[in-house]
C-alpha cells in the first residue's frame, strides 16, 4: 500500500509549522513539511522530521503503574482510575481543595486544558493548576495585560515580509524557531530589512545581525529605557499622535531623561554609540517586527522588560498595521491556547481573571456551578505549588505532559518537594522520565497523531490536529483519562463527553465575545486545513490576521500604556565565591527536557552529552581545555558538562543546555536547573533561569 | 477657503478643551499626592490602575514599579492571608458599595506596620466596566504601639493591684509552712536522710515561692533605685559566676574596665542576671554568648552602652515588640516577668533597652544608660 499523507501541525515550538505525516499499515513513516501552510510553506526543521522514533521507542508507556510498598506494578485502567479518583478524594476531605494541584506542560491540546480546568476549578474547588506556560510565556502575558490590556499578541507571520527591521531580543530563534528564522533571514536579504539582535551572546542567530548589542545579563530593561530616550530626545516620536493611542508619555518622558545611552553602556557594557545606532533604527523604520522569548521572560525583571519593550514600538507607531507590531513566540506548540483556556493559576477560561467577581461568575453561570465554588483568590504558581508540597499544605500533585523533575529550577529543593508529595500522579507518554521516576501512579497517555484536538498557534491560528494511528497498547488520549478521574471523582454530570470535538463544542462557547473568540470555528472548518487565526466570531467569519487595527486597546480609556518601568538588578549578584553568570538555552538538537528528543537516536548522537560555553580568557585563567570535564556550582548545587571554549559568551559568563536530565543516556548530575535560581518575577511568578551566580571548575579526574 | 476655517477652529476649541483637562489631571494628581493615606483604585481584575506614592512607599517600590500590576502581587508581600482577606472585602464592597475598615500587617527588618484599609465602589458614568474599587491604606504603626503601651500598662496596673493582695494572703500561709517546716527539722534531728531530704525540699520550694511573690511586689512598686557608682565589669563578673554557665557555651567579653554607672547595683545585676538566664536558656545545648560595654557619645550626648548577643534561635518579629510586656513569654516554664522588669529598672536608672534579632540569627540586647556629670568629673 502506498503511503497516506495526513495534515498535521507540529507539536513542538509555538509556531505552528504546518506538517504532513505520512502513514503505511498504520504506522507513520515519515513526517514532512507541509507546503503552502501560512507558518512554514513546507519547511521544516530538524526536531519534527526525525521524529518517527517517538512513535515505536522501546519505552513507550503502554499500561497504567501504582506503586505500592516501593514497588511499581501494572495494574488495570478501572483500579488506576478509582484509585486516583478515591485517593484525590480523600485528600480533598481530609485536607481540602487547596491540598491538590495539577501541572501541566504546554503541548497539550486545548480541550485537555479545558477539561484540567473544569475539573480543578469548577469541580473541585481549587486555582492551583499550572502549565509550563508558567515557565515560558507568563511574563509575556502579564507584559500584555499590563500594556495593552490583554493577553492578545497582535501581529502575525504575514509581518515578516513586509517588515524593515527586525528587533530580536533574548531570543535565539535560529535554534529555537528555525522556520521562523529562515524567513526573517529571506526578508532581510530579500526586502533589505535590517536586524537588531539583543542577546548576552553571540548566538547563531546574531549572524544576520547589522547590529548586535551584546548586553549584560537581565539588563534588557536600561537598555530600553535609554532607547526611548534617544527617540524622545532626536525628535523620533510624535507625541501628539503618540497621546491619541498611548497614556504615560509624560511619565516615560521623565524615567528616560535619566536614562542617556551613556548610563545604560555602563549598565550593559555595550558602547554608547552602538545603543544610539540602534536607536535611530529604530527611530527610522517605517515597519518594526519585534521578537522576544526567554531571554525577557526568564527573569525577576521579565514583566518590566516587555513593558518597556512595547513602549519602543508605542512610541514609534510600529503597531498594528502590515510588517509592525509585537510578535511573541511561544517556546511549546499550544502555550497560547492554554494561556486562553485558563491554564494558569489566576485564569480562567476565555481570557478572564479569577481576580475578577463579574468573570468568576460569568464561568460559574456557564458551567452551572454557584459563582462562590469559583475561589476568588489567584492559586499557587507551579514554584509555590512545590513550596506546599515542602510545607504540606500541598499534599496531592498530577503532572500531565510535563516533566517538572527536570524542568523546574533549584532541582534538588524541587526533588525533595515532589518526593513529600502524598500522592504524585504522572500522565506521559514514556517511563522513564525524571518525573515519572517519582510518580506513585503512571498513567499512559496517548500522545500526537494518537489522539485529537486543537494547538493555537502565536499568530493565534487555531488548527487540528486530527488522530492519524491508535495509540500503542492500553494508552489513552488525555481527554479521555481526564474525564475518565473526574467521572469517578462524582462528577458525572459535568463530564459528560465521548469526544474532544465535544469538548471543544462546549468550550468554544465561553469564548463567545472576547478576543479569542472561537465560535466560529469548527472541526469540519478545520479538518484538512491551514487553520483559522481567531477572534473568529462567526461560522462564515475568515480569521482575524492582526488586532488592534482600530487603535483601540481594550483598557479603561481605549489607549494602550507607555509604562516608564525602572531597571532592577537580577536578583542574585556574583561574589568571590560564585565569581560566575550563569545563563541557559536551547540547542537544536533537542527540546527542552529531552523526554521525547533523546529517544531520537539521529537527533540525540549528535548532541549526547551536555557542554559549558566558557570565554577563552576566563578557561586559559582556570586552566580549562576544550573538552575537560567542568563542574559548575551554585550555592544549590552542582553539575557538570564539557568545556567549549568560545568567544561567543562574554567574559566571566557561561552558558549551558537545558537538557541534560539523569532519566535516559545521561548522568544524573548533568543538568543545568542544579545550579539555577527559583527565585522568581513577583509580578509573572516566573523563575529567573537566565541569571545563577555560579563557580567554575575543572573537575578533578576520579 | 472654507474647509480650512472649517477645521481650525473647531481644532483650537479641542485644544482648549484639551488644556483643560490636563488642568483637571494635573490637580487630581496633586490631591493623591497630597494626603499621606495610600490610595489605589483597581480595576475589576484587581490591577492597579491608579496609585499614589504613599502606597508604593509602603511596599518599598516606586510609583512608576506598581502602576499597572495586580494587587495581588502586593498582598503577597504582607502577613498571614492578606489574598483572602482582600478577597472578602472586595466582595463586601462589591455588594455593599463600601467596605469597614480591614487591618492587614507587614513584617519589615525593622519590625511590624500596620494599616488600617476601607474601600468603595467607584461609580464611573464613562465606563461600563464593574467593580473598579477606590481603597485607602493609612499606616496605623504608631497609634497601634502606643495602643500596646497603653495596654501593657495598663496590665502593670492590674498585675499590681492584684499581686499585692495575692501576695499578701499567700505570704502568711507560707510563713506558716515555713515554721513549721523549720520545728519539723528540728524535732526530726535524727531521723533517716529521707525524711531529712523532704523537710529540705520543703523550705527551698518555700524560698523559691517566697521569691516569685516577692518579684511580684517588686513589678507591682518597684523600689526606687538606691543610686552609686557601680562597675559595670564587677556587675558582669558577679552575675555570671553566680549563674553558673555550662561549659559548652563560650563566653565573649569586651567590656571596658573603667566603665562605671551611677546605678542601684542589686537592680543592674538583677537585670543582667535575668538577660544572660535567657540567652543561655535560647542557646540550649551550646553557643557564643557576647557582653560589650563601652561608652559612647552621640552628639552631645555620652553614654553607657552594653550589648549581650546570643547565637539562639532569635526572635519572631511578632514577638520582638511583646517580650517586655508583663505575663509575656515564649518559655514553656516563664511567668513573663523577667524583661519586664528588667526594662522598669533601665527606665527607672534614666535608660533604655531595645532587642534586635533575626530569626535564626540569635538576640541582641542592648542597654544604654546615662553617664553622669559626677563621674565625668
Amino acid at each position: 500500500m502506498p503511503i497516506q499523507w495526513h495534515k498535521t501541525t507540529c507539536p513542538y515550538c509555538g509556531f505552528g509549522c504546518g506538517l504532513m505525516a505520512g502513514v503505511e499499515d498504520g504506522k507513520i513513516v515519515e513526517i514532512k513539511g507541509m507546503p503552502g501552510h501560512p507558518a512554514n510553506d513546507g519547511m521544516i526543521c530538524t526536531l519534527p522530521s526525525n521524529s518517527v522514533p517517538v512513535f515505536y521507542a522501546e519505552d513507550r508507556l503502554t499500561k497504567p503503574m501504582i506503586r505500592r510498598d516501593g514497588k511499581r506494578s501494572h495494574v488495570s485502567w478501572e483500579e488506576a482510575i478509582a484509585h486516583v479518583a478515591s485517593r484525590f478524594k480523600k485528600i480533598i476531605e481530609t485536607h481540602g481543595p487547596g491540598a491538590i494541584a495539577i501541572h501541566s506542560g504546554a503541548t497539550c491540546m486545548t480541550e485537555e486544558y479545558y477539561l484540567m480546568n473544569k475539573l480543578i476549578k469548577g469541580c473541585i474547588g481549587s486555582n492551583n493548576i499550572e502549565s509550563s506556560t508558567r515557565l515560558c510565556m507568563a511574563s509575556s502575558a502579564m507584559g500584555f495585560i499590563s500594556t495593552i490590556g490583554a493577553d492578545a499578541p497582535p501581529a502575525c507571520y504575514a509581518d515578516i515580509e513586509q517588515a524593515d527591521l527586525f528587533f530580536i531580543a533574548g531570543n535565539n530563534m535560529a535554534i529555537s524557531v528555525p522556520a521562523l528564522f529562515a524567513r526573517v533571514a529571506r526578508s532581510k536579504g530579500k526586502n533589505g530589512a535590517k536586524v537588531i539582535v539583543v542577546d548576552p551572546r553571540r548566538s547563531e542567530t546574531t549572524g544576520i545581525a547589522d547590529i548586535h548589542l551584546q548586553i549584560r545579563p537581565g539588563t534588557d530593561v536600561a537598555l530600553n529605557n535609554s532607547i526611548a530616550h534617544v527617540l524622545l530626545k532626536e525628535g523620533y516620536v510624535n507625541e501628539e499622535k503618540v497621546e491619541e493611542y498611548a497614556s504615560g508619555i509624560k511619565d516615560l518622558k521623565e524615567l528616560s531623561e535619566d536614562c542617556p545611552p551613556s548610563r545604560a553602556a555602563e549598565i550593559t557594557g555595550c558602547p554608547e554609540q552602538l545603543i544610539i545606532d540602534a536607536a535611530r533604527m529604530i527611530g527610522r523604520s517605517k515597519a518594526m517586527l519585534v521578537f522576544w522569548f526567554q531571554g525577557y521572560n526568564h527573569s525577576t525583571q521579565a514583566v518590566f522588560k516587555n513593558n518597556t519593550l512595547h513602549n519602543l514600538w508605542l512610541l514609534t507607531n510600529n503597531f498594528c498595521k502590515p510588517g509592525a507590531g509585537p510578535l511573541s513566540i511561544t517556546g511549546e506548540c499550544n502555550a497560547l491556547g492554554c494561556r486562553w483556556v485558563g491554564g494558569l493559576s489566576h485564569l480562567l477560561p476565555g481570557m478572564r481573571m479569577v481576580a475578577n467577581p463579574q468573570h468568576r461568575q460569568e464561568v460559574a453561570d456557564f458551567w452551572g456551578i454557584p459563582a462562590e465554588k469559583l475561589h476568588p483568590v489567584p492559586g499557587r504558581s507551579i514554584i509555590d505549588i512545590v513550596s506546599g508540597l515542602h510545607s504540606g499544605d500541598v499534599r496531592a500533585l498530577w503532572v500531565i505532559a510535563a516533566n517538572p523533575a527536570a524542568s523546574l529550577p533549584n532541582t534538588k529543593w524541587i526533588l525533595e518537594g515532589l518526593s513529600k508529595a502524598e500522592l504524585l500522579v504522572v500522565q506521559d507518554i514514556f517511563h522513564p522520565t525524571e518525573t515519572t521516576r517519582l510518580a506513585d501512579v503512571v498513567l499512559p497517555a496517548a500522545q500526537w497523531c494518537e489522539k485529537a484536538g486543537t494547538y493555537i498557534s502565536s499568530e493565534r491560528r487555531i488548527e487540528l490536529a486530527d488522530k492519524i494511528i491508535d495509540p500503542p497498547g492500553e494508552a489513552k488520549p488525555d481527554c479521555e483519562i481526564l474525564w475518565l478521574v473526574a467521572r469517578a471523582m462524582g462528577f458525572e454530570k459535568e463530564f459528560p463527553y465521548s469526544s474532544p470535538e465535544e469538548v471543544f463544542g462546549e468550550f468554544k462557547q465561553i469564548t463567545s465575545g472576547r478576543i479569542c473568540d472561537m465560535s466560529g470555528v469548527t472541526y469540519e472548518r478545520l479538518r484538512g486545513n491551514t487553520g483559522i487565526q481567531l477572534p473568529c466570531p462567526d461560522v462564515n467569519h475568515p480569521g482575524t490576521p492582526r488586532l488592534f487595527t482600530d487603535r483601540y486597546f481594550p483598557r479603561a480609556d481605549g489607549r494602550a500604556a507607555l509604562l516608564p518601568r525602572e531597571y532592577l538588578p537580577p536578583k542574585e549578584t556574583i561574589n568571590e565565591i560564585y565569581p560566575f553568570v550563569l545563563i541557559t538555552g536551547r540547542q537544536q538538537w533537542h527540546f527542552n527536557t529531552g523526554t521525547r528528543t533523546k529517544r531520537i537516536p539521529y537527533l540525540h548522537q549528535r548532541a549526547p552529552d551536555n557542554f559549558v560555553e566558557i570565554h577563552p580568557h576566563d578557561a586559559a585563567q582556570l586552566r580549562i581545555q576544550n573538552g575537560d570535564e567542568v563542574e559548575v556550582s551554585s550555592s544549590r548545587g552542582t553539575t557538570k558538562g564539557f568545556a567549549q571554549i568560545s568567544g561567543r559568551v562574554l567574559q566571566g559568563n557561561i552558558f549551558m543546555p537545558i537538557h541534560y536530565g539523569g532519566a535516559i543516556n545521561n548522568k544524573d548530575a548533568r543538568l543545568a536547573n542544579l545550579v539555577t535560581n527559583n527565585v522568581c518575577d513577583i509580578h509573572s511568578k516566573q523563575p529567573e533561569y537566565k541569571f545563577s551566580a555560579v563557580n567554575l571548575t575543572k573537575s578533578l579526574p576520579c | 477657503m472654507l474647509t480650512t476655517t472649517q477645521n481650525t477652529m473647531p481644532d483650537r476649541l479641542v485644544k482648549n478643551e484639551l488644556e483643560a483637562a490636563k488642568r483637571t489631571i494635573r490637580f487630581f494628581e496633586a490631591i493623591l499626592r497630597s494626603t499621606n493615606n495610600g490610595v489605589i483604585v483597581t480595576d475589576a481584575a484587581k490591577n492597579i490602575i491608579v496609585a499614589n506614592d504613599v502606597f508604593c512607599v509602603f511596599f518599598g517600590n516606586t510609583l512608576r514599579n506598581v502602576i499597572e500590576t495586580n494587587l495581588f502581587v502586593w498582598l503577597e508581600q504582607l502577613d498571614g492571608k492578606a489574598g483572602e482577606q482582600w478577597a472578602a472585602l472586595a466582595e463586601n464592597v462589591c455588594r455593599n458599595g463600601f467596605s469597614q475598615d480591614v487591618c492587614f500587617q507587614k513584617t519589615t527588618p525593622d519590625g511590624v506596620r500596620y494599616f488600617s484599609v476601607n474601600a468603595s465602589l467607584v461609580e464611573n458614568p464613562d465606563t461600563m466596566e464593574q467593580g473598579i474599587i477606590v481603597s485607602i491604606w493609612r499606616d496605623i504603626t504608631l497609634q497601634r504601639q502606643m495602643e500596646n503601651e497603653i495596654i501593657s500598662s495598663e496590665r502593670l496596673a492590674v498585675l499590681g493591684k492584684v499581686s499585692g493582695s495575692i501576695a499578701h494572703e499567700i505570704k502568711n500561709p507560707l510563713g506558716v509552712i515555713d515554721s513549721s517546716a523549720y520545728y519539723l527539722g528540728l524535732k526530726l534531728k535524727d531521723a533517716d536522710e529521707k525524711i531529712k531530704t523532704h523537710i529540705d525540699r520543703i523550705k527551698s520550694q518555700v524560698k523559691k515561692a517566697a521569691g516569685i511573690i516577692q518579684n511580684l511586689v517588686d513589678v507591682a512598686k518597684m523600689k526606687e533605685p538606691y543610686t552609686k557608682t557601680a562597675g559595670i565589669h564587677e556587675i558582669i563578673e558577679n552575675v555570671l559566676t553566680t549563674l553558673n554557665l555550662p561549659q559548652t557555651i563560650a563566653v565573649k567579653k569586651k567590656i571596658e574596665d573603667a566603665l562605671v554607672a551611677k546605678a542601684d547595683k542589686e537592680q543592674l545585676e538583677m537585670v543582667f542576671r535575668n538577660i544572660i538566664a535567657n540567652a543561655v536558656q535560647a542557646m540550649g545545648e551550646c553557643g557564643i554568648l557576647s557582653i560589650s560595654g563601652q561608652e559612647k557619645h552621640l552628639e552631645k550626648n555620652r553614654f553607657i552602652e552594653i550589648r549581650i548577643q546570643d547565637t539562639g534561635p532569635g526572635i519572631m518579629p511578632e514577638d520582638r515588640e511583646r517580650i517586655f510586656e508583663p505575663l509575656f513569654s515564649t518559655k514553656t516554664t516563664g511567668i513573663g516577668f523577667g524583661l519586664t522588669i528588667c526594662k522598669m529598672i533601665i527606665e527607672r536608672h534614666g535608660g533604655t533597652i531595645t532587642v534586635e534579632s533575626e530569626k535564626g540569627k540569635g538576640a541582641a540586647f542592648i542597654l544604654q544608660l546615662p553617664v553622669t556629670h559626677e563621674e565625668t568629673a
